[in-house]
């Protein structure tokens, strides 16, 4: 039993050191020329441009929600005026950047795990190879680069679409100017709420390209292992984020103590 | 396809950087990051959980942050406090304002509330430190409470106790004063009387004194005389009336009633009372400036008594005066007749000196045959005060004049003029007064020696008192 689980971990660590050479073999490769720029804006377009109408609709709806279970607790301490600095806070900090990952690691996780192990699973990659085109290059580097920087845009949109829905929800019960709403909603923000929480996105996806990527790049066993490697894609890239959250936000409360605590 | 794409992307990118742009700006202008700014200090004891970054409010607008706070090196020291303001509200922020630290709402973060300085005070320069007031706490409040309250049920015996005391002493104040007050009021009425006798004998015409007032300049300062000491004696009966009012008062114990009513207000002032006491009973306090303002008012009542009493005394002496105590046959000089004169009843009873100056010693004679004063005759007069100046004061001098020339009204002219020169040229020369020199025309008197010749010249006569 003890070596069974040994052997799991063993092999879990393997797998998280290849995940991890493969993620920085990609970084040290996106450093080099030839930058595959087109297939670079291809990538943005799927997965940033694409991905913006969900995230637009998701920040607006948890927006909404939000200001509402704001509202409700804050009410009863006559606080009412608070909510859109709660919101915006609470947006800026953890919300906006922790559901704009999980939803971008299932969205576009599964795509480019499906995407890659099907071009694995029919050989295509190899085509490419014998093109004498760097794949990893062309279909690796450039995902894991747009992932990195639609990460933060995308969870600059969540966190503006959600203080704009939580003004919806607070103008349907109070006649707020959206100025007044809006400079409330700053009020109490700084720096350090504001810019470590967006650039850990960088970091979530970095995650998500290198993760699905991997998994895809490594698919075996024809259909069914694009699956298996779009499914994994998912799951992987959305628990390493949620792990990698903790020792970020754990990171940020270490750099800048006094202004988080 | 690829425009569109690109394009999407693009809007994608900048949209997105925009967002970010515009959250930085809103943060930043939040902060007051992006405009002119001084920086200020304020020490506190207490900080009550004031951060980095906390707001700081001038006058209720947000002005900027507190960007530093220094620890205290030791105990006794404060929490340094560093804000950043903006320099448009510098105008506001003077060296009186003062720094508290505050909380928005009941759970509000906390801030740092800025007062708008006096207009008097200066701007406070950067990097100054400005007063501060320690942030209040509710706790504190109740426990202040608390302390003043048992301090005040403390301090409730000390002022019933410093009440009794306070009236104890008014008590014997009161009683220590009566005697005094008795004393003054029957020395008053005693003095009133005398004064209302002389003044009734004196309206009435009695004696001589009253028939001096018929002299324009005698009458003139006697009735100045007169009006003051009428003045004097109306003081006195006021002060006798106050005196009396004043005892009747204590008598019906009215002041003592008004300090029971001081009392029971000085119940209700705890406190304050107590202070006041304290205040009222310390060495200098109103308790001591009460009772030496009555022990001065009866010291000045008792002198005017007893200045009162020496003027009757010197009125008794006066020249004019002394007759009507002494003798009421004390004779005006104007109204002596020259035979009542020989027969000695000016002055009675008084020592007389006498120098007979002749007429050849005196006068030199003009032209027209009228006789003037000669220098030899001046130097002689002279010679003559000289040897009365010890029984000038408050004596009388009369000069009479001789001359036993021509007809008798020829002599009484002759020897009334030859006076009067005389009295003229003593009273310019030694400053007599007036009053207290007279003339006596005595005409034709025989001279001692039997010759059947009269006497030619005057005779100095001075009017004196027996030496004591």
């Amino acid at each position: 039993m003890i070596e069974r689980i040994g052997a799991l971990v063993v092999a879990a660590l393997a797998w998280a050191g290849e995940v991890g050479l493969f993620g920085l073999r990609a970084l040290r490769e996106a450093l080099r020329p030839p930058f595959e720029a087109k297939e670079l804006l291809r990538q943005l377009y799927d997965i940033g441009s694409r991905s913006a109408p969900l995230i637009a609709v998701a920040g607006f709806s948890v927006g909404i929600v939000m200001s509402m279970h704001s509202r409700s607790s804050l009410e009863r301490f006559g606080a009412e005026a608070l909510i859109p600095s709660v919101l915006a806070l609470s947006l800026a900090r953890e919300i906006a950047p922790l559901v704009a990952g999980l939803l971008v690691s299932g969205r576009v996780g599964a795509g480019i795990g499906a995407e890659l192990g099907g071009m694995r699973v029919t050989e295509q990659i190899d085509a490419l190879e014998s093109l004498a085109v760097d794949s990893f290059k062309y279909l690796v580097v450039t995902r894991v680069l747009a992932c990195m920087i639609a990460q933060p845009i995308l969870t600059t949109f969540m966190s503006f679409t959600g203080i704009v829905g939580g003004f919806v929800a607070e103008t349907v019960i109070s006649d707020l100017s959206f100025r007044l709403y809006f400079d409330r909603a700053f009020s109490s923000m700084q720096f350090v709420d504001y810019v470590p929480a967006s650039l850990k996105t960088v970091v979530f996806g970095f995650i998500i390209g290198t993760v699905s990527s991997y998994l895809g790049y490594n698919a075996a066993g024809g259909a069914e292992g694009v699956g298996k490697a779009s499914t994994k894609s998912v799951v992987y890239s959305s628990i390493l984020l949620i792990l990698a959250n903790v020792v970020l936000v754990k990171m940020i409360i270490f750099f800048f103590p006094e202004e988080i605590g | 396809m690829p425009s569109s794409r690109n394009f999407a992307v693009g809007l994608f990118l900048i949209v997105g950087i925009l967002l970010f742009a515009v959250g930085l700006f809103m943060i930043g202008d939040r902060r007051k990051l992006f405009s002119q700014d001084f920086e200020l200090y304020a020490e506190f004891k207490e900080l009550s959980g004031l951060q980095n970054g906390a707001d700081v409010k001038v006058g209720g607008m947000a002005a900027g942050e507190v960007i530093d706070i220094e620890v205290p090196p030791q105990p006794q020291s404060k929490f340094r406090v560093k804000m950043r303001i903006i320099e448009k509200l510098h105008p506001v922020v003077r060296t009186d304002s003062i720094a508290t630290i505050q909380t928005e709402g009941v759970l509000g973060n906390k801030f740092l509330k800025i007062d708008q300085g006096a207009p008097q005070a200066q701007a406070a320069p950067p990097g100054s430190t400005i007063p501060s007031r320690e942030p209040f706490d509710f706790a504190d409040l109740l426990q202040q409470i608390r302390d003043t309250v048992e301090e005040v049920q403390g301090k409730m015996g000390d002022v019933f106790a410093s009440i009794s005391t306070t009236s104890g002493n008014a008590n014997a104040l009161i009683e220590s004063v009566r005697g005094d007050v008795e004393n003054i009021i029957s020395t008053s009425r005693k003095v009133t009387d005398d004064v209302q006798e002389i003044t009734d004998g004196i309206r009435a015409g009695r004696g001589t004194v009253g028939r001096l007032l018929n002299d324009e300049k005698v009458a003139d300062s006697a009735s100045k005389a007169f009006s003051d000491f009428e003045k004097a004696a109306g003081n006195t009966r006021e002060i006798s009336q106050q005196f009396t009012h004043i005892l009747s008062e204590f008598q019906e114990r009215k002041i003592l009633q008004e300090i029971e009513q001081i009392t029971k207000n000085v119940r209700q002032l705890t406190g304050q009372a107590k202070d006041a006491i304290t205040d009222f009973q310390a060495k200098g306090g109103k308790g001591e400036s009460l009772t030496g303002n009555l022990s001065r008012t009866i010291t000045s009542a008792g002198e005017a008594m007893s200045s009162l009493a020496e003027n009757m005394e010197a009125l008794k002496r006066s020249f004019f005066f002394r007759g009507f105590f002494k003798n009421r046959g004390f004779y005006d000089i104007n109204n002596v007749t020259v035979a009542e004169y020989r027969e000695g009843k000016f002055a009675a009873g008084k020592l007389r000196q006498q120098a007979w100056i002749y007429e050849t010693e005196l006068f030199a004679h003009g032209s027209d045959g009228s006789e003037e004063l000669s220098a030899a005759g001046k130097s002689r007069l002279d010679a003559v005060m000289a040897e009365f100046q010890r029984y000038l004061r408050n004596s009388a001098i009369i000069v009479e004049g001789y001359s036993g020339k021509g007809l008798t009204s020829e002599q009484f002219l002759l020897s009334t003029d030859r006076a009067l020169k005389v009295r003229e040229y003593l009273v310019e020369k030694f400053r007599l007064d007036p009053n207290y020199v007279g003339t006596m025309p005595m005409g034709a008197v025989a001279s001692k020696d039997n010759s059947g010749t009269y006497w030619e010249g005057v005779a100095v006569v001075v009017f004196y008192d027996k030496p004591d």
